[in-house]
């Protein structure tokens, strides 16, 4: 047993074990749902692609490496990146900043405190020292899904200068979170 | 404050692989990037070191359960439980040459072979009418083991692959792996109730993004 048990039931996993499935579904699906949910800001949707997350972790459980990630990172990555590709293929929005605009800010009060804690708590120092408005267009993108596009218009400036934020405030977290 | 004259900008490969990790690329180079994924090990590596530089952002996720059946949902897709698997030839062999033989090399051959040779196999061709490409698909259940040879047919074309998908049933193709010369095999614990396996033609490598992108060339429904 290591110091990593999603870890653990993912290798499980990859030799079939359907128990380990199981306990893996009851270990991360809550956190899985609630990343889906907040990226598509839809229900039945985020349910569908749940259980898409789910069947791509047992397909996939093989090409898990546990000296390259940890298991939950691993699944958040399956799971935000699924969101992000069917958010990407949804039509666009009519008049763009509309449905922008019923995306929640996700309980700020909520997010702060998780933020506080740990791990988190560093990455959330280095965002602090950033210019507030590019802090939150990385937060924007990473947790929510928004497109270079999204935050261009959100935050109304060329698209290359958000680029070229998010560029810098990824390279800052970089150094940041290295020093 | 920190401005941007204290921070250096990355180069672009370091930077593709960051945004990519971020999600913020357009369709177009998301896709090369999940291309690079699979072909360039250093850029792979470089997209699983933003991976778990920004995982703390992850805590700011908040749990919600999901619905009550939802992992019997997943289930009930994953694992059919009316799956209606064909014995395989080869096992069938072996069985008929145990009685052949006699109720001690019975004994004797069941005290030495693996369980798991036991295990029913739904074999599947996959073909198209108007192609004259076959592959044949094959599955046991029991060793967890998913087999496809292309067994007639031009091998695909120069600069392309063919790439195998399972789509379960009114779900989106999950890549499983190339069809090359020779077998694919892959672990697979179990086979969807009324999913399809399809080969499509894709560029060398595979789908860049994850979804197929060329012609589907053969298909068959498997898994009951």
């Amino acid at each position: 047993m290591s110091e990593d048990p999603v870890a653990d039931l993912i290798g499980r996993i990859a030799g079939g074990d359907r128990a380990a499935f199981r306990a893996l579904y009851d270990t991360a699906a809550a956190k899985l749902f609630g990343v889906v949910l907040r990226i598509l800001n839809d229900r039945s949707e985020a349910e569908d692609a749940l259980q898409e997350v789910m069947t791509r972790a047992w397909l996939n459980a093989r090409r898990f490496d546990a000296g390259r990630a940890r298991g939950m990172t691993w699944l958040i990555a399956i799971a935000r990146n699924h969101a992000i590709d069917r958010l990407r293929a949804r039509p666009p929005a009519a008049d763009g900043d509309e449905a922008l605009a019923v995306l929640p800010d996700a309980a700020p009060g909520a997010e702060a405190q998780a933020m506080a804690a740990g791990e988190a708590r560093r990455i959330a120092d280095c965002l602090g020292r950033l210019d507030p408005a590019r802090a939150a267009a990385l937060r924007g993108a990473y947790l929510d899904g928004l497109s270079y596009e999204d935050l261009a218009r959100r935050h109304a400036v060329p698209l290359n200068t958000m680029r070229s934020w998010l560029r810098r405030g990824l390279q800052y977290l970089k150094d940041c979170l290295g020093s | 404050m920190t401005t941007d004259r204290d921070i250096p900008e990355m180069d672009d490969r370091e930077g593709l692989a960051a945004e990519y990790v971020l999600g913020t690329l357009p369709p177009a180079d998301r896709a090369r990037a999940e291309s690079m994924i699979a072909s360039d090990p250093a850029f792979a590596a470089s997209v699983a070191d933003w991976t778990a530089l920004l995982s703390p952002l992850d805590a700011a996720f908040p749990e919600v359960p999901p619905p009550p059946g939802l992992f019997e949902r997943t289930e009930a897709r994953l694992f059919p439980v009316s799956a209606r698997p064909a014995p395989a030839r080869s096992s069938l062999r072996f069985w008929l040459g145990l009685l052949a033989g006699g109720a001690l090399a019975a004994a004797v051959a069941l005290a030495v072979l693996p369980p798991v040779a036991r295990g029913p196999v739904v074999v599947a061709e996959l073909r198209a009418e108007d192609r004259p490409l076959v592959m044949r698909a094959s599955f046991d259940a029991a060793a967890g083991r998913l087999t496809v040879a292309r067994v007639a047919g031009p091998p695909a074309a120069a600069g392309r692959d063919y790439q195998l998908w399972l789509i379960p049933a009114g779900q989106a193709p999950v890549p499983i792996g190339l069809v090359r010369e020779g077998e694919l095999a892959v672990g697979l614990a179990g086979l969807p109730a009324g999913a399809t396996l399809a080969v499509s033609d894709e560029p060398l490598g595979g789908s860049p993004t994850g979804q197929p992108t060329g012609a589907v060339l053969v298909a068959a429904v498997v898994g009951g």
